[in-house]
């Protein structure tokens, strides 16, 4: 185990590892900003470029790898946080520490439908505005958004989303 | 709030002049001053990473070239590098080798490109010939061994598809004397005219926090006066076998970015020279078994694309199809940039700094 | 009993040379049977002569084969020696719309909304395997197979992507169907209309 994995171990006693591979560091999403914040403001290895936030679906729940690097050693670490269930998933956002996290969770909101509490303008970037679904979960029909000639109104306004003490507003 | 109810808003729109794709984006103005952009992407999402799903590993290698079409050689030998890694497939010396000369050529391509498309952008016609008559003569290279202008198919899994041409050594060797001998002209009619010089210098700050939080890999970050090499932090290929040096420029102005890739195509040249005479001999495919499955697990690799790192993520479940196959695209921060480096310029200011911030709409929309 | 059909003979760009000409026929005979004065079909080849020979294109590069087309104006393969001088950058200024490059849904509206700000007489050339059928993407959502769908379509040009001489080869063709038409009077410029009347009447 490399030293940042020894960090992550030391500073939240529910990580574990799994090693088939890449070794990846799973984190429950109640720890994920505290670990977030000790990794960009460690004094050896600041982790301070986010080179990659990919969402994937696992059928039962989502998750989202978080690859880390850090600018001045060059040591990578990559996190994974779960979500609670399938239906309205969501997961704290991480765009305060990483600006580029901005633009790629909103890819994974668009392709999975995993909403980022405290992101500031959570809405769709590649597909049309009026598209229903989210194409990449493993349930998707391919033929449900037929060639639609319409042209889209772009919204000017967008949704914020909250932690509310059960879910999201 | 994306804009205010009051604001103007104008929509440089998908189809326009400008060479780097179909990307729009909604600005608003306060006379010719930008307030905020809001660039849509998606004109162009071919749902790549969909398609992958279904695919088997070989087959999933024939969509990478058109990701990034400039760097095709290097998205494809990034995701071949994946699948061997995962596989546990050893390729040849005389392979790697072939790859890495490959791959900068197919640099020095790109930023010809770049540096043609720079200047027609900002209205200097003569330029641009200049550029793609270099340009004809490395796709003549490639012709001879992979059969492709631009869309080559040239790395598989296990090594690479066909030898070299018997003329290849010579020709390369030739057109690195050429290029040497020519880049004075590239600098003379563009880079000392006073026009490009103020247009660009002090143009489109982007201060070094800000890079690396924006993830602006590639020639952006370096002109910002980061050091983002992958090639030298995690190197891959024949990489360790040869010494450059890091080009770095600490303004973080569109001069510097436009300097940074002018330096690296002759960082290029000198790596090709390192490794031309030395190509050892050996075979340059491994055979690998018809069907490929990889164990179960996450496997992740990165290479040092034209434009920054590319980088691959593939989750196996012990299939002969990928689970997920997602594909870290280079452009993706750099249009997320094109706010942060904007605002409070002007409107011919925004088409100087796209061209400077060099990316290619296929890559980000996948 | 077969005759030996003569075929059409247009300035300059004999037939033998051509290998798809059996569209050139057909169109010819559909001229012949509503007949040209002496006057006017003069009149019409030098106007047909003029406007083959400066074709101005559309700047609509969506994907890998623009930068095809790129090269195709660079010095070595000079695009210009036929006439395709400049790429014009609005819509209501062009001649014709090469679309190169995939069509996605999102840029399908698009492209109908630049092909009716064209003026008349306009032509579409269909470049590159994603254009006439979605290409290699055509298991995707949100590919369009083949772009004869939205717009219609004069001149198809095959390969992914096509070597600069097969974009001549194509752009040649369209010089010659623009050399038959006929210009003044008459209703062959709407000659898709023609044929869907008639397939809607059978």
């Amino acid at each position: 185990m490399t030293e940042t994995e020894e960090k992550i171990k030391q500073w939240c006693g529910a990580a574990t590892f799994e090693e088939a591979g890449e070794t990846v560091a799973v984190i429950p999403s109640s720890e994920l900003e505290a670990v977030c914040l000790r990794l960009h403001e460690d004094k050896t290895d600041p982790m301070d470029y986010l080179r990659d936030l990919v969402a994937a679906d696992y059928g039962d729940k989502f998750s989202v790898f978080y690859q880390l690097e850090s600018s001045k050693t060059g040591a990578r670490v990559i996190l994974r946080t779960d979500t609670e269930g399938h239906d309205a998933p969501f997961l704290p956002t991480v765009c305060h520490l990483w600006k580029t996290a901005e633009i790629k969770e909103r890819e994974a909101y668009e392709f999975f439908g995993i909403r980022f509490t405290g992101h500031p303008d959570m809405r769709r970037i590649f597909l049309r505005e009026d598209w229903k679904g989210y194409p990449m979960r493993k349930d998707y029909d391919m033929n449900s958004n037929p060639l639609n000639m319409e042209h889209e109104v772009n919204a000017d306004v967008t949704e914020e989303y909250d932690l509310k003490p059960d879910g999201t507003i | 709030m994306v804009f205010d109810p009051d604001d103007f808003i104008v929509n440089i729109g998908p189809q326009h002049p400008s060479t780097h794709g179909v990307l729009r984006m909604r600005t608003s103005l306060d006379g010719e001053t930008v307030k905020k952009i809001d660039p849509i992407l998606g004109y162009i999402h071919r749902g790549i990473e969909k398609m992958n799903e279904s695919l088997t590993y070989p087959q999933t290698l024939a969509l990478t070239d058109r990701l990034d079409y400039l760097s095709a050689h290097q998205s494809r030998h990034a995701l071949c590098m994946c699948i061997e890694k995962a596989a546990g497939i050893e390729i040849s010396e005389r392979a790697q080798y072939i790859r890495t000369i490959m791959d900068e050529l197919q640099r020095i391509d790109s930023h010809l490109l770049f540096y043609s498309c720079l200047a027609m952008d900002m209205g200097a016609l003569t330029p641009f010939f200049y550029g793609f008559r270099e340009r004809e003569m490395i796709l003549d290279i490639f012709e001879e061994t992979t059969g492709g202008r631009l869309i080559q198919n040239y790395n598989v899994i296990g090594g690479v598809q066909a030898d070299l041409h018997p003329d290849f050594v010579r020709k390369v060797k030739d057109f690195i004397v050429h290029l040497r001998g020519i880049i004075h002209e590239y600098h003379d009619i563009f880079t000392d005219s006073v026009i490009a010089r103020t247009r660009l210098k002090q143009i489109g700050l982007l201060s070094r926090e800000d890079a690396i939080s924006l993830g602006t890999t590639g020639g952006t970050g370096l002109a910002s006066g980061w050091a983002n090499d992958v090639r030298k932090h995690h190197p891959y290929a024949a990489y360790d076998k040869v010494d450059f040096k890091k080009i770095v420029y600490p303004h973080g102005d569109s001069f510097d970015r436009y300097m940074v890739r002018m330096d690296e195509i002759m960082e290029s040249c000198h790596i090709i020279e390192q490794l031309i005479d030395n190509i050892p001999e050996g075979e340059f495919k491994v055979k690998t078994r018809p069907i490929i499955k990889l164990p179960e697990g996450v496997f992740t690799a990165s290479v040092e694309a034209s434009r920054g790192e590319f980088g691959v993520f593939l989750i196996s479940k012990g299939d002969k199809f990928p689970y997920r196959l997602h594909y870290r695209s280079t452009g993706l921060p750099l249009v997320h940039a094109m706010d942060t480096v904007c605002r409070g310029g002007k409107i011919a200011d925004l088409i100087a700094i796209g061209g400077t911030l060099d990316f290619v709409i296929p890559d980000i929309d996948r | 009993m077969e005759m030996k059909r003569k075929l059409p003979k247009i300035k300059d760009m004999t037939s033998e040379e051509f290998k798809n000409n059996d569209y050139l026929l057909r169109m010819v005979d559909k001229l012949n049977r509503d007949g040209a004065g002496i006057i006017l079909g003069t009149l019409d080849e030098l106007i047909n002569w003029g406007r083959s020979n400066s074709l101005w294109s559309l700047t609509f590069g969506t994907s890998c084969c623009a930068i095809e087309f790129m090269a195709l104006g660079a010095a070595r393969y000079d695009m210009a020696r036929f006439g395709f001088v400049v790429t014009r950058n609005s819509p209501r200024q062009a001649d014709m719309i090469m679309v190169l490059g995939t069509i996605t849904y999102r840029m399908a509206p698009v492209l109908k909304r630049l092909y009716d700000q064209m003026a008349e007489p306009k032509y579409v050339v269909a470049v590159g395997g994603c254009t006439i059928s979605g290409g290699p993407f055509r298991k995707s959502y949100h590919v369009v197979n083949g772009i004869d769908n939205i717009v219609p379509v004069d001149v198809y040009i095959p390969g992914c992507p096509p070597r600069p001489e097969a974009f001549f080869y194509g752009m040649m063709q369209l010089q010659r169907k623009v050399k038959t038409e006929r210009f003044l009077g008459g209703r062959n410029r709407k000659e898709k209309t023609n044929e869907t009347d008639e397939k809607k009447e059978a």
